[in-house]
């Protein structure tokens, strides 16, 4: 739990640094150092090790494209990395709470010096965490899961793309009982008057 | 009329009036609505789930929209060549002639993305960067037609940038949460289309339709700006 957790507020802490300027695009060599440094570290804990997921990685690199990172804006990402790689690591003892909360707080202070906000909510996958930019645009969006297998996953890949989603079918059923209702009424009434 | 009469012609009425007719009702009318209105109701409910629903949705219909059609592919084109499109931004449209799909593509899967259009999962790829391209919709608007794609057609995307085409391969139907439907980090082009399964079911479902395409053509993207 601590593990994917603080794997994702890294995540997030990484895109957060990323707020700048909306009119490039591309990846510069301060960009990629950053984007390398995340697909290489891994953070292990009591004999396993977790690594930040493609579509993690593909998220921050797909903001990446929108924005311009100065060298000195990477060299703090990378640094943060390493420190948020250090608070789990060093965290023997520690309960997930206090962990998950350390990580967490130092991601939002991260996201507020840069102007974007971390949202969590909770849905049928579990905590989603979204990362917002000054213009409401996200640049960050997953639900920390780990999978059978071990891995950190985002619990969120595959979305519900159905003709119902939450309250369809009831109001559906509920609106072709009321007309039922309503025509059966009629007839009672119908047979009543003609008896 | 004797009382007997009377009463036993009185459980007669009400066994047709709130029994038996009602159960017709219902199902003439669910199936006539379902059919006719379909598209309809799904606003409708949409509408009181604003009210009513604690999750919190973006029902806007307003988004905005870079996409200016390419008329010819550029060679050795740079990702800082063009605008990369953010979250729930239209860049693109996709279509699949032979099944008459239609759709803006946006860029991110959310709220505003599958009520307007098609959306990439921005964890994913977009066309021209080397991988997997994964795109959901609604199987009761955009991607109805889903279900009469076969092996063999082709798919179209067109963005700001360039324009795609991809081949499909297969389908499948598998649970939503099958993480082996799909492979994010391939390192190959490959385009994969999604939508809940059965396509007319109404309520959730576990179920999507998966459509598999393999990469034809289209300018690759030289990630390094």
């Amino acid at each position: 739990m601590k593990k994917r957790i603080s794997l994702a507020a890294l995540a997030l802490a990484v895109v957060a640094a990323s707020s700048m300027t909306a009119l490039a695009s591309g990846i510069n060599a301060n960009e990629q150092a950053v984007l390398d440094k995340l697909s290489s570290t891994s953070v292990s804990y009591k004999g396993r090790t977790l690594s930040l997921p493609a579509s993690y990685l593909n998220q921050a690199k797909n903001y990446m494209y929108t924005v311009e990172l100065t060298k000195e804006q990477c060299d703090r990402i990378i640094a943060l990395i390493d420190e948020a790689k250090s608070i789990v690591e060093g965290s023997k003892g520690a309960s997930v709470s206090d962990i998950r909360s350390q990580v967490l707080t130092k991601a939002n202070e991260i996201a507020s010096v840069l102007n974007m906000s971390i949202t969590q909510e909770k849905t049928d996958q579990g905590s989603q965490y979204t990362l917002k930019d000054s213009e409401g645009n996200v640049a960050f969006s997953a639900s920390p899961k780990v999978d059978k297998s071990g891995k950190l996953v985002d619990g969120t890949v595959v979305k519900t793309t159905g003709a119902g989603v939450e309250l369809d079918s009831l109001f559906a059923v509920l609106a072709l009982l009321s007309a039922a209702t309503v025509s059966g009424s009629l007839y009672l009434v119908k047979c009543k008057s003609e008896a | 009329m004797s009382k007997r009469h009377r009463h036993h012609h009185s459980s007669k009425v009400f066994g047709k009036s709130f029994i038996i007719l009602p159960i017709v009702f219902l199902i003439g009318t669910y199936l006539i609505i379902f059919l006719a209105f379909g598209s309809t109701i799904s606003m409708a409910v949409d509408a009181a789930g604003m009210v009513f629903s604690s999750a919190e949705k973006d029902y806007s219909t307003s988004f905005k929209s870079i996409f200016v059609p390419v008329a010819e592919n550029k060679e050795g084109l740079k990702s800082d060549d063009f605008e990369f499109p953010k979250f729930n931004q239209q860049f693109g449209e996709l279509s699949i002639p032979k099944c008459k799909i239609e759709a803006k593509l946006f860029f991110g899967d959310g709220d505003v993305a599958l009520r307007n259009g098609v959306g990439i999962y921005n964890g994913s790829s977009a066309p021209g960067f080397g991988s997997t391209i994964l795109v959901g919709g609604h199987n009761n608007t955009y991607f109805h037609n889903l279900k009469d794609v076969k092996e063999g057609m082709p798919v179209s995307i067109k963005t700001n940038y360039g324009n795609y085409e991809y081949k499909i391969r297969e389908t499948k139907v598998l649970q939503y949460n099958d993480s082996s439907a799909y492979d994010i980090g391939a390192d190959k082009e490959n385009l994969v289309l999604y939508t809940c399964y059965p396509f007319d079911e109404l309520g959730l479902t576990d179920q999507r339709f998966f459509v598999y395409t393999d990469y034809v053509s289209g300018p690759q993207i030289d990630r390094e700006g």
